[in-house]
Parts: structure tokens; C-alpha cells; sequence
């Protein structure tokens, strides 16, 4: 006996056919059948046997034909390899995250920023105590490395290009500090940007490079 | 004729009786650029197809139609299909989105065309009046349940498919199609009984 509401709502299942049902939902039914007889399975039976019995695939039609129509439709119609071509979409949109992620994007300005800090990092600073003592230091170092890290898509040769730029503009500051500034050949050459180092220079010393830019326009 | 039609049944026969793995089998084939594995599923199903979307669109050229857009369309998508349902669920849940599709626009173009099943019954002799006419009637009572009462009552009479397979097409469970099988049958069973008293007070 089966005491499941819902027994008695797998009967036409069961009226169809038995085993459509699960062997424990069969059982049910079966229990309920014994229970309250079979006058509605009777019933339900009859009227899918009704069902059943109606055309329900009605006239056919031409099949070669239209297997032929098919055919010809599918043969026009281009496969979709979208799966493909998502696949291929999603890869460029990630390497252009990355690149864009990896290496914003670079300027000339940025790039000759670059240059002054380099200085400072690549001079030889066991021997050179003076620049040890410039306050940007620290905060130049640390946008050096920055920058470093940025620039490491680039050649190498931006770099090692710095070298010569890194030794004018550092002979030129300690011939400056060292000498008082008397000779203009000690003056950084053009290109560079940075110019902190300009803030250890004493007026008499920056009115000298003025007056050595201006011989340097006139020339 | 006579040898081409009993070929062509038997391919259909062997649509329920074959090992569902055929299906599988010609979808991969057809996946890796086979033509003719497409071909063979195109022949294995497309009776069911064109029957399934008839009783839809009640119209042999819709149906016609339909079942060509629904090859179609299972052909542009054959890299997608992942296999999770079977190819014959897949094929039927593409039928009848289109054959829906194309009662909509029907119903929008030309809603008197349609014809009701009820009312085309063939004109037969004297000796078939009162079957035909109970045929009709039961049609009519079909064409009267409620969408997804006569969804299930179709596909699981008509189209032979376990309840497993209607229930996937129905977006509901098993249980479910089996109880709203239930429901269609004595509703059915109703509206017969109301019919043959002329009692509409039958009807549940």
C-alpha cells in the first residue's frame, strides 16, 4: 500500500507503459492499484490507446524531396566556428590586457625622463660621496627602479645607450662643485631633463651656465 | 516505390532502436567536417522533425520549412553541441523553437489560415463517419489541454520519446512530465466524456 499522494499522478505513465516508470515508482502503483482496483487504469489505458491510435504523423510528405532541400540548404550554409573564433577573441583580448598591463604605453617625454635618474644610479657612487648627499636620491632610486621595471620590454640598448649621457652629466657636476664652475665644457649636455642637480648650484654657478647656454643659442 | 518506402522505415525505425551512441557517433564524424554522417543524421531524423513541426504549425509547407531551417541550424551549430543532451532532444528542441517562431508569425500575418486539425478531417465514407468524427473530437480535445499538458502528451505519444527525453524538452523534470502526462490524459478523458453526453459540465 502506498499512503504517497502522488502515486495516483504516475497512473497514466503507468497506464502507457510500466516500465517508463522507475522499478520504485512501479511498485507504488502497483500497491495503489491493489488497493483501490483498476477501474481508472482502465480508463486511463483506453484513452491513450485512443491517442495513441490517432494519426498523429498525418499525411507525409515528399521525403526525397525534401531530404534533397536539406541537403542543399546546409550545403549553402556556412558551418559557424564560432567556439573558434571566441576562443581566438578571448586570446587577443588577454595579450592586450597583458601588453597593456606589462608596458603602458611609452612616451619621448617619459623616455627622456628616464635618462637623468639613470645617471645618478649607474654613477660610481663609492667614489663619488657627493651625490650620496642629494636629497632627490633616495626618491630618484626609487623611480628608477620603477622605471626599470617598466622599460624591460624595451632593448637594452635604451639603456646601455644612457651610458655616455650618465658620465658627461655626472663629470660635469662634480667639475662644477669641485672647481667652482669655470670652465663651460664642464656644463651637462643637451637632452637631459633632469635638473635637480641644478639645486647644488650656487648663483654665481647657474649665472655661468646661463650665460654658457646662451653662447651655446648663439652659436 | 513500394522498396524505397520500406527502406525509408526502416531507417526510421531504427532511430528508437538503434544505440543512442549512432547519434553521438555521427555528430562527432559530422563535427570533424564528415558531409556524410550529417547526411545520415539529416535521414534518421528528419521524419520526426517534419511531424513534430506539422502538429505545430498545422501546415505541411510550414512544416516542410521548418524542418529544413532546423537542419540548418543544427549544422551551423554542430561545433557547440557538447553532447549533454542527446542529439535527438537537441534536433526536437531546435524544431520547436522554429516551428513556435513560425506560428507566432503566422498567427501575426494571416491568423485565419491556420487551420484547426478538428476541421480538416478527410472526407470518408458512411461506414468511417462516426470514427473519424471520434477522431476529431479527440483532436480537438488535444488541441484544447493547456501548452505544456499537450507538449508532453505529444511528444511522449507521437514522438515515442521517454519522459526522460520529453522532460528535457519540456524544462521540467521527469516527474513532472509524467504528472503533467497524467493531468493531459484525464483531461482528455474529460472532454471526451463531455462530448459524447454534450455535458460541458464534464469538463474539469
Amino acid at each position: 500500500m502506498s499512503d504517497d499522494p502522488t502515486t495516483e499522478l504516475l497512473l497514466a505513465a503507468y497506464a502507457d507503459d510500466p516500465h517508463s516508470l522507475r522499478p520504485d515508482e512501479r511498485a507504488r502503483v502497483e500497491a495503489w492499484l491493489a488497493e483501490t482496483g483498476d477501474a481508472e487504469l482502465t480508463e486511463l489505458r483506453a484513452t491513450v490507446a485512443e491517442v495513441r491510435g490517432l494519426d498523429g504523423r498525418g499525411p507525409a510528405p515528399d521525403w526525397p524531396q525534401l531530404e534533397a532541400q536539406i541537403f542543399a540548404a546546409t550545403t549553402r550554409a556556412p558551418r559557424a566556428r564560432w567556439p573558434w573564433l571566441v576562443a581566438g577573441g578571448l586570446a587577443l583580448a588577454a595579450a592586450a590586457v597583458v601588453a597593456l598591463v606589462v608596458r603602458p604605453p611609452a612616451s619621448d617625454a617619459l623616455l627622456t625622463t628616464w635618462q637623468a635618474p639613470a645617471v645618478i644610479d649607474a654613477a660610481p657612487v663609492d667614489d663619488e660621496p657627493v651625490l650620496d648627499d642629494a636629497p632627490d636620491e633616495v626618491a630618484l632610486d626609487d623611480d628608477l627602479a620603477l622605471d626599470d621595471d617598466l622599460a624591460l620590454d624595451d632593448d637594452d640598448s635604451d639603456l646601455d645607450g644612457l651610458g655616455p649621457v650618465d658620465d658627461e652629466l655626472f663629470d660635469a657636476v662634480v667639475a662644477l662643485d669641485d672647481d667652482g664652475g669655470d670652465s663651460d665644457d664642464d656644463l651637462p649636455g643637451s637632452g637631459t631633463t633632469w635638473t635637480g642637480w641644478l639645486d647644488d648650484l650656487s648663483d654665481a654657478e647657474l649665472d655661468r651656465a646661463l650665460a654658457w647656454l646662451d653662447s651655446q643659442e648663439q652659436g | 516505390m513500394e522498396l524505397s518506402l520500406a527502406v525509408a522505415w526502416t531507417d526510421e525505425a531504427s532511430v528508437t532502436d538503434a544505440p543512442v551512441d549512432l547519434d553521438a557517433s555521427l555528430v562527432a564524424r559530422a563535427q570533424r567536417g564528415d558531409r556524410t554522417a550529417f547526411e545520415q543524421l539529416v535521414r534518421r531524423h528528419q521524419r520526426a522533425l517534419w511531424h513534430l513541426a506539422r502538429r505545430y504549425t498545422r501546415s505541411d509547407a510550414d512544416a516542410a520549412d521548418v524542418t529544413q531551417q532546423a537542419f540548418v541550424r543544427a549544422y551551423q551549430a554542430l561545433a557547440g553541441f557538447r553532447g549533454e543532451a542527446s542529439v535527438r532532444s537537441w534536433l526536437y528542441r531546435i524544431a520547436i523553437n522554429l516551428a513556435l517562431n513560425s506560428v507566432r508569425d503566422r498567427g501575426r500575418e494571416q491568423p485565419s489560415e491556420i487551420a484547426d486539425d478538428a476541421l480538416t478531417v478527410a472526407a470518408v465514407g458512411a461506414s468511417g463517419l462516426e470514427r473519424d468524427r471520434r477522431a476529431a473530437a479527440l483532436r480537438t480535445a488535444i488541441a484544447a489541454l493547456p501548452p505544456k499538458q499537450k507538449l508532453v502528451l505529444e511528444l511522449r505519444v507521437f514522438d515515442e520519446l521517454s519522459f526522460r527525453e520529453v522532460a528535457a524538452l519540456a524544462d521540467c523534470t521527469e516527474n513532472a512530465a509524467k504528472v503533467s502526462f497524467h493531468f493531459a490524459v484525464k483531461r482528455l478523458r474529460a472532454l471526451l466524456g463531455s462530448t459524447e453526453t454534450g455535458d460541458d459540465e464534464a469538463l474539469p
